[in-house]
């Protein structure tokens, strides 16, 4: 064990961690999050899924993180077998395995951790004493790709739905009926998508010709209707190791209406509803005060938006900045507004403040429907130099429907513009430092973009070349995204079943942990394409409006000509409204799935 | 105000925490057991609280100890209470020692010179008479060389001069236990491991454990909870 990296990793026994008895439990729930420990634990819906499955006095749940390669060696070489932290129990002992799906390029871990854990990779090679392997998380709103290694995937949010579901396994395992009884079951439920219970047929072109539903369920993403009532974790567990969020994370709302066209996340996580505040207080108390943490943050996808985040913040610093804690808010808009919250609530000016303008000119940005003026920007900056920060981070992608060069040109510009603004604040600025990072536009499912063309690796590298020919100099700094990942993140996140294969053949030739560039082997995926006769740029073409999608039998409640509308005007370049603050914009998802905005109001 | 000087134990799986971890650790109960620290004055206030030497990842230890400054006044019994009812299971308080702060006390890091480790070997029974002899050699030579990783690369230095006792004692037919006191500080850093890596041969270390740390001068040894009262006998 002292020869392992970070063992610590390994060790569970965290501040308030739930090691309940093994032999109580009706039902045993592993918690599988495919990458390392540092990632895993911060993870806010694990978090909340942990507590909410050991709260029930006759369930329990125990966490399994993608152990590190040498790890893995460790186990192998002890004929051992991947073990949950709490009671150290091998993942094939548990009744259902739920990985947390944040990111495709963690696919093959999921298969590494089913191997390591003694459970066979295909849901045809295992047997009725096997776990039920079931998958949450973004990536399931197209989880095409893994359809044969799962059961079931839980669609949307889990926190409603999930002990529903789990009572019936628990009632199901008394019963002795068989897993596809179960799954027959199940499926009725909202939010449950069972992929053997559908079947998918191709045009001799490569194309989806149907998805023919076997059983006639029909999968809808699960919602929380009462979001104000809804579960967040009292118990909140303290690591030893620096994870990568290491504080206490409190969501304030969920939901994001700002409506940007790429965006997965504002799609997906509809409608808007905000906690209230006093409730949000009130649990901040608590959680602070069971796990002694000196940093709490207030998440969502855009804090600066909920409705009362200056008093919000205003009360939390007050309760909280005495005893030593810093409040902070994760997400910034690019506007004076967000400064004057920043600048209050942040003491400390050494960090980076980061901004997100997405493109490099007015044009484009209006294409992505991000709202955002070089006025907004000018100005931010000179507020944010104003107050002392002497480090900005700018984030832009490239490869965005419409991209010209006048748009490339309209990011170093960007650049340029800041740093000017910059030097006037700290003409003798060492510190000054503006970093410029780019990101390879991805089309994801269930997003306006989802028909769109993604850009290849020469011309993402040709794009990329050009920046960095264009922005460079002293205090300036240009980080890129790595083209190959960016490329097979654009083809799992649009594939359809048949990369089962590839992702198998990749991951028995050794692939793992793509996300990082220290393990990542372009290589061998492509190998694994040209061995399964399948072409990768099949995936990231650009698509009609009449081709089956992959996702398409999946009802996200987004209506499809909300989607394509929206498309549409990106290309006529008109800006669409926020739904939080002007008229609902028809995206279909409240009447559908029979929920609403919900705004605390001023 | 009120300063305190507390002993605490490192067991189990909290070996493996690195020096760091152990005082965010501890940082993070201090305020779980709600106790009112003081702060630093300035731009980044930091909690007035500081440890003694570092402990090596993976050594357990029964001796640590740090220095804490609470805005409150609390008996020291009741403060060892609360923060054992704070703290995560493999650390452990063990004595509180209010310092009495009109006279100026030295950091930990000031006066802490000497350590003592107990590590076991595993050595089956027949080879365990020739490790202590070997051992018993190394104790008698005059120059103990080892390769060191510094900031300016591999570094040979003998590490004869901060070693001050060494003992063996059979356990079983296994383990054969090894006691070494040694120098740490400014004065130089004994690494039990350094002495076991000595040996002509490798020989594997089952467990370190820190028995010890006080202050040792011309013969007078005086524990950190000896400076407590100010005078500290120096
Ligand atoms: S249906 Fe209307 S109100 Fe509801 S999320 Fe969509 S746009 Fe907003």
């Amino acid at each position: 064990m002292g020869n392992v990296s970070k063992p610590g990793r390994y060790t569970g026994g965290e501040y308030n961690i739930q090691t309940k008895d093994w032999d109580q439990a009706d039902i045993r729930v592993a918690l599988a999050f495919p990458d390392i420990y540092e990632i895993g634990l911060s993870h806010m819906g694990l978090r909340i899924l942990y507590e909410l499955i050991n709260d029930h006095p006759k369930m329990l749940a125990e966490r399994v993180y993608a152990p590190w390669p040498d790890f893995q060696a460790l186990l192998r070489s002890k004929n051992a077998l991947l073990m949950s932290l709490e009671n150290k129990r091998d993942l094939n002992e548990f009744d259902v395995v739920g990985f947390s799906l944040q990111y495709e390029l963690s696919y093959t871990n999921v298969l590494t951790m089913l191997k390591l854990g003694g459970i066979p990779i295909y849901t045809s090679e295992r047997a009725e004493h096997d776990p039920l392997v079931i998958g949450g998380g973004p990536c399931v709103f197209n989880p095409e790709p893994l359809a044969d290694f799962f059961d079931f995937f839980l669609i949307g949010e889990a926190e409603e739905i999930l002990p529903e579901i789990l009572e019936q396994i628990r009632k199901w395992k008394l019963t002795g009926q068989t897993k596809a009884e179960l799954l027959r079951q199940l499926e009725k439920n909202s939010g449950v998508y069972v992929p053997a219970h559908f079947q998918v047929s191709y045009e001799p072109d490569g194309r989806i010709q149907r998805i023919a539903p076997l059983t006639g369920a029909q999968p809808e993403r699960a919602v929380v209707r009462d979001y104000s009532g809804a579960f967040f974790p009292k118990r909140w567990l303290v690591p030893y190791l620096d994870i990568v969020h290491d504080r206490v994370a409190y969501e304030i709302q969920r939901g994001c209406t700002k409506g940007c066209r790429f965006c997965q996340a504002g799609m997906i996580y509809r409608p808007v509803r905000e906690r209230p505040a006093a409730a949000i207080l009130e649990s901040l108390k608590g959680l602070l005060s069971t796990t002694g943490y000196e940093e709490l943050s207030l998440t969502s996808l855009s804090s600066a938006d909920y409705s009362r985040i200056e008093e919000l913040l205003t009360e939390a610093c007050g309760c909280f900045t005495p005893q030593g804690i810093n409040v902070s808010l994760p997400s910034l808009r690019i506007d004076s507004f967000s400064i004057d919250l920043a600048k209050r609530f942040q003491s400390n000016r050494k960090g980076s403040l980061t901004f997100a303008p997405e493109a490099g000119t007015e044009r484009l940005r209006r294409v992505i429907n991000k709202g955002v003026t070089r006025e907004n920007l000018v100005t931010a900056s000179h507020a944010a130099f104003k107050a002392g920060w002497q480090k900005l981070k700018l984030y832009f992608m490239i490869g965005l429907p419409t991209e010209t060069q006048e748009d490339l040109e309209g990011i170093a510009d960007l650049a340029f513009e800041v740093l000017k603004i910059g030097r006037q604040y700290h003409p003798k600025g060492n510190a000054l430092r503006i970093t410029v990072s780019v990101s390879t536009f991805v089309p994801k499912a269930n997003t306006p973009f989802q028909w769109r063309e993604q850009i290849s690796i020469a011309e993402t590298i040709r794009k990329q070349q050009f920046l960095q020919e264009r922005i460079r100099g002293r205090q300036l700094e240009l980080n890129w995204h790595d083209p190959l990942m960016s490329h097979l993140e654009g083809i799992l996140t649009r594939g359809d079943r048949r990369l089962a294969k590839v992702i198998e053949t990749a991951w028995l030739k050794g692939a793992q942990f793509d996300g990082w560039s220290d393990q990542f082997q372009f290589e061998l995926w492509m190998d694994a394409f040209r061995q399964e006769g399948i072409d990768p740029s099949f995936y990231i073409r650009g698509r009609n409006y009449d081709e089956v999608l992959p996702w398409s039998h999946l009802n996200t409640g987004l209506s499809k000509d909300f989607l394509r509308l929206e498309n549409e005007r990106a290309n006529q370049e008109v800006l669409t409204s926020d739904c939080r603050t002007d008229s609902c914009t028809s995206c279909g998802v409240c009447s559908t799935l029979h929920v609403s905005k919900k705004i605390e109001g001023n | 105000m009120a300063k305190y000087r507390i002993r605490f134990s490192k067991e189990n799986n909290l070996k493996y925490l690195s020096h760091l971890e152990i005082i965010k650790t501890i940082e993070r109960a201090i305020r779980r057991g709600r106790l009112t620290m003081a702060y630093s004055e300035g731009y980044h206030p930091h909690p007035k609280l500081s440890f003694g030497p570092a402990l090596a990842v993976g050594i357990s230890s029964m001796d640590e100890y740090f220095d804490l400054e609470l805005v409150d006044h609390d008996e020291p019994e009741r403060l060892a209470k609360e923060l054992n009812g704070a703290l995560p299971e493999g650390l452990r308080v063990l004595a509180v020692k209010k310092i009495e702060t009109h006279h100026p006390v030295k950091s930990l890091n000031a006066i802490l010179n000497r350590a003592a480790y107990t590590v076991e070997l595993n050595v089956a029974a027949g080879a365990q008479a020739e490790i202590m002899s070997q051992l018993d050699q190394l104790k008698e030579a005059s120059e103990i060389k080892i390769a060191r990783n510094t900031k300016e690369g591999q570094k040979v230095v003998n590490i004869r001069p901060w070693l001050h006792n060494l003992s063996t004692k059979k356990i079983n037919d296994n383990i054969l236990a090894v006691y070494i006191v040694g120098e740490i500080g400014s004065g130089g850093h004994l690494r039990p491991e350094d002495i076991i890596h000595a040996l002509p041969q490798p020989v594997e270390i089952v467990s370190i454990v820190r028995t010890g740390l006080w202050h040792e001068e011309q013969g007078r040894v005086l524990k950190p909870m000896d400076f407590c009262d100010g005078t500290g006998g120096v």
